[in-house]
């Protein structure tokens, strides 16, 4: 793959899902990133048409590690490209399993550590160093947390944007155990336990000092532990706060 | 008054839904995320400190939402950038009423984005006829319209609620019985404990 390629499949994979719809999820997304190297596997003409024509089909996946599943679907198409004419059919099908199982897997994978660890450990840390530096008087501390949780969070993000077509090309259909070695779920614990480092400290401090905490502490513990048995039983956040406010409204009605 | 509404909330409505895009539509880099947004709107209205409660609060209660595609979860980049428009806009509408307010909102939008999502259908077939004729998708025209009708009915939304729905809030809020404002009121101080609970068991959860 060149270095062109790359960059135009990467920029390509930020579109994924521009054109999110209901029935085809990310496929039109999924054929703008991959246009490059059906191109280069069959060039202009019928050949090419067909390649594109099968890859409107269904798709989806998480949009970080698209770019990866581009990379592999490419470098089969190519190697499908060079095949007898009579092969060729079997060689789609089998491209289009393993493009539907990469993006289940890939999805889970990316949900998983993306979404369900990395998204609030990034939003846990933002927060205690937004407050520490508040707390230390630093102009716009705030914004610097803000800052350093975006560069945390997108960090290993626009790395796999950036770097998965290329694996994915290079490995093919061996890109599957490359990521099973990555250890995505190890790494997604470990993503967890590092935003707890921040979000124990968070809720501590938050308990001790105002404007939320201070003289109200063991009221506030209390609504705390209250949250958290109610959420860690399944109920929404929005659902805990909207029967905080009934509670409080039937509060108000005993008490008048 | 009436310049905030013809100019003024106009620009700032398109700009945020701009930013929305990055929710799931382009890029992806969380700078729509409620803790950004909110604070970039109270900047835009020209305090943006005032945007940091609303924000962080809902980024925290959107933490259980996916992002995902095909994910119908309430719009927490809308729902924040509706709470701020009201609280630290001209309305000052009271955060403990533009809060709960503002997460309906973000909770109604999702409905409006089925119907852009299924109507993006026409889309793909414009792909098809053009691939089956030998030729190329017009790329640019089919991004911009995927991307343009989003961003459209975003900032539309935005605009709709700040105008329409920030006045309405308030006079229900004045007309609310009083047990319900203190209701709200009291919702209002547990909000942060809430969203530190969704924090603390989104992180401390094994899977």
């Amino acid at each position: 793959m060149t270095r062109d390629e790359q960059r135009a499949i990467f920029v390509r994979s930020l579109f994924l899902q521009a054109c999110f719809n209901g029935e085809g999820m990310q496929n039109l997304g999924f054929l703008l990133g991959l246009e490059p190297l059906l191109r280069r596997a069959y060039g202009d003409g019928p050949a090419y048409r067909e390649a594109a024509l099968r890859h409107l089909g269904f798709f989806n996946t998480q949009p970080y590690a698209a770019g990866l599943i581009l990379g592999a679907v490419g470098a089969l198409e190519e190697r499908r490209a060079g095949l007898p004419e009579g092969d060729r059919p079997a060689a789609g099908e089998r491209i289009g399993r393993l493009k539907a199982a990469l993006g289940s897997s890939m999805a889970a994978m990316g949900d998983s550590f993306f979404w369900g660890a990395l998204r609030p450990a990034t939003a846990a840390w933002s927060l205690l160093v937004g407050l520490a530096l508040w707390t230390a008087r630093v102009p716009y501390a705030l914004a610097w947390g803000g800052l350093a949780g975006l560069v945390v969070y997108n960090a290993p993000a626009l790395w796999l944007r950036w770097a998965g077509p290329r694996i994915g090309y290079e490995r093919g259909e061996g890109v599957v155990a490359w990521l099973a070695g990555l250890g995505w779920e190890r790494r997604a614990a470990r993503a967890r336990r590092a935003g707890l480092a921040a979000a124990v400290p968070l809720a501590l401090v938050s308990l001790a000092i105002p404007p939320l905490g201070g003289a109200l502490a063991w009221g506030n513990a209390l609504l705390l532990a209250a949250a958290l048995g109610l959420v860690a039983a399944g109920v929404r956040g929005g659902a805990v706060y909207a029967l905080a406010c009934a509670a409080g409204t039937v509060l108000a009605w005993t008490v008048a | 008054m009436s310049g905030w509404f013809l100019y003024k909330l106009p620009a700032l409505c398109a700009w945020i839904a701009l930013l929305e895009l990055d929710a799931a539509h382009a890029g992806q880099f969380l700078l729509s995320r409620p803790l950004l947004m909110g604070p970039i709107v109270g900047l835009l209205l020209g305090d943006w400190k005032a945007g940091v409660a609303p924000g962080a609060l809902i980024e925290l209660f959107w933490l259980q939402g996916l992002p995902a595609g095909a994910a119908r979860t309430l719009n927490g980049t809308l729902a924040a950038a509706v709470a701020v428009f009201w609280s630290a806009g001209p309305l000052r509408v009271p955060p403990e009423a533009a809060l709960p307010a503002a997460l309906a909102c973000g909770a109604l939008f999702p409905r409006i984005q089925d119907r852009i999502r299924a109507r993006r259908a026409r889309l793909v077939a414009r792909a098809r006829e053009a691939i089956e004729r030998g030729e190329d998708p017009d790329w640019d025209r089919l991004l911009l319209t995927g991307l343009g009708t989003h961003a459209l009915a975003a900032g539309a939304f935005v605009y709709a609620s700040a105008a329409a729905g920030g006045p309405l809030l308030l006079i229900a809020w004045s007309a609310a019985p009083f047990e319900l404002q203190e209701g709200l009121r009291w919702g209002y101080r547990a909000a942060p404990w809430i969203g530190l609970a969704v924090l603390l068991h989104a992180l401390g959860r094994r899977r």
